[in-house]
């Protein structure tokens, strides 16, 4: 019986060490190297001193940083209101309402991008908005903070539609009597969802706001579909530099440098996590 | 009142989608016209036209990321549903650190593993169709989606099973394996899409016309298209890539949609 169970594990296991933990160990070995498409030299730290010095990387950073400044409220602020308003309808409406929003998160980046890249275009659909009240046209797309702002709507209007499931998951596991009871104590519809339900869902709040960190970092489709990473690196995130490193400049060593850089900087903000949350209970 | 907001706000989400179905039957002389149409004025074929000149290469696109798509989350589900099964069926100490293990490569961001991935799969000798199926079977989200599901399976199940004298084998086969339908049905409306559309990947993997997948095939004919003389930005022929690329996303969510809504609280993660 014990044999069954190794067996039935051990492919999972080989898996497992041929391309994750092989794919970690590497990543470590080859940053080590200086290449050139595939001619490696060794050069020990050389390329973590170059990291240092190159500015494109760090604004990458900033902009993964930007991102999530600008998605995070977007994201969190819409979905809490929305949550707020269907966890009073009945369960085949909420499901419902699930579904519609769940179906730009199923629906592959490279679709997306292609119909905001229309509607942020310079004579399109923003514009239009904003020049019936007289503004504009602005360059949505090819000025930095402009395009990051496209970028972090389109990011968001995508990736909504998961957070609001587990808001929502997470408001309807509160139990009924609690409502009843502050209802009895006079507290206001207003009251109850400010001070009672927002500080109990809390910890879900705190665990989107660190995947949306984390997802801010590694936007890639729609810088590569809707700005290609410009004006001069303003809207790339860390991981479209680093595949633009990679893969446009051949320089996979010091591309892997700046992956374990990114994988430090994600592993941060999980730890960090991790702490908030076992300190605010 | 509050449904109608309910409703709108529902709405206004979907819209882009709308909007990218109705732009890629609008020639190139309407798209840009504001205020956006809801109905094309002039229905045209002309943007996919473009696409359907390849005719027998589209169909082999498709038939490309069907298999690596099939095969791939088939894989998945045997080796890392295996995995699940043994860990939450008998629970051994060494299995442990399986879960251990696992949990730490989906803390892994998937961007700082693609240079190594790359240049493992050369290092293995993997090419084409064959590299993007062996890199996209290992998914620990799936592992964990369907290692909870098993352990919320009643074990009076499988002990009384066991007493009346079923083998360890019959009692996947006939017992698990039928109470798992709903989370494989989960996996595969989270995962199968996933693997379909991962563009970024498959592009660095797929070179030749012949082997591309459908996603990689079509971005290629859109780029050179957009390199092409004489072609100015033309949003019409990238929406009607979009929808392209679209539909076998629809076909999968089609088949997988009765699973889903109890899915959704299942797992609420993409990636």
């Amino acid at each position: 019986m014990k044999r069954v169970a190794y067996l039935m594990a051990l492919p999972s296991v080989i898996l497992f060490f041929l391309f994750p933990a092989a794919s970690i160990y590497l990543v470590g070995h080859l940053s080590l190297f200086k290449s050139d498409y595939l001619n490696y030299k060794f050069v020990g730290v050389l390329n973590y001193v170059t990291i240092l010095q190159d500015a494109k990387f760090w604004t990458s950073v900033l902009n993964g940083l930007f991102y999530c400044a600008a998605i995070t409220p977007m994201v969190v602020i819409i979905a809490l209101a929305i949550a707020f308003l269907a966890c009073e309808f009945p369960p085949k409406i909420q499901n419902a309402v699930k579904f519609a929003l769940y179906i730009p998160v199923l629906t592959a980046g490279i679709i997306i991008a292609n119909v905001w890249k229309w509607i942020f275009a310079p004579t399109g659909v923003v514009n239009w908005l904003i020049g019936l009240v007289g503004l504009g046209p602005w360059p949505w797309l090819t000025e930095a903070t402009l395009a990051k702002l496209s970028i972090s709507i389109t990011m968001s209007s995508t990736v909504f539609g998961i957070y609001l499931i587990m808001i929502l998951a997470s408001i309807m596991a509160i139990p009924k009597q609690l409502f009843e009871a502050a209802r009895i104590d006079g507290a206001s519809p207003l009251q109850i969802k400010l001070r009672i339900v927002l500080p109990i869902i809390m910890p879900t709040i705190l665990l989107i706001v660190m995947f949306l960190i984390i997802q801010s970092m590694q936007i890639w489709e729609f810088v590569w579909m809707m700005t290609s990473g410009g004006p001069a690196g303003g809207s790339a995130t860390p991981a479209f530099n680093i595949y633009e490193t990679a893969f446009t400049y051949g320089q996979y060593g010091l591309a892997s440098a700046k992956s374990l850089i990114l994988m430090l900087i994600i592993l941060l903000v999980v730890l960090i996590q991790k702490r908030i949350e076992r300190w605010s209970r | 009142m509050r449904a109608i907001v309910l409703f709108a706000l529902c709405i206004l989400f979907l819209l882009p989608l709308y909007f990218l179905i109705v732009g890629s039957f609008t020639p190139m002389v309407g798209i840009m016209k504001m205020p956006p149409r809801f109905i094309p004025a002039k229905p045209t074929l002309e943007n996919y036209d473009k696409f359907m000149q390849y005719g027998g290469l589209l169909l082999r696109w498709l038939a490309n990321s069907a298999i690596a798509t099939i095969i791939s989350i088939g894989l998945n589900i045997i080796i890392m549903g295996a995995a699940a099964y043994a860990l939450a069926l008998y629970r051994l100490k060494p299995l442990k650190y399986i879960y251990f293990a696992f949990a730490a490569t989906m803390m892994v961001s998937r961007y700082s593993t693609i240079i190594p991935l790359f240049v493992l799969a050369r290092i293995y000798q993997l090419r084409g169709l064959v590299a993007v199926i062996a890199t996209s079977i290992f998914i620990p989200g799936s592992f964990f989606l369907m290692h909870d599901f098993m352990k919320k399976i009643p074990r009076d199940f499988v002990d009384s099973a066991r007493i009346d004298g079923a083998g360890e084998v019959r009692i996947l086969l006939r017992i698990m394996l039928p109470l798992c339908k709903p989370v494989v049905g989960v996996v595969v409306a989270i995962f199968a899409g996933a693997i379909y559309s991962d563009f970024m990947w498959q592009r660095l993997l797929l070179q030749g016309e012949e082997q591309m997948t459908f996603v990689v095939g079509i971005m290629t004919r859109l780029y050179i298209l957009s390199t092409q003389g004489g072609y100015i930005h033309n949003y019409g022929v990238e929406m009607a890539s979009g929808v392209l690329i679209l539909l076998p996303m629809v076909a999968i969510f089609l088949w997988s949609n009765r699973y889903f809504i109890g899915g959704l609280t299942l797992g609420g993660i993409k990636e």
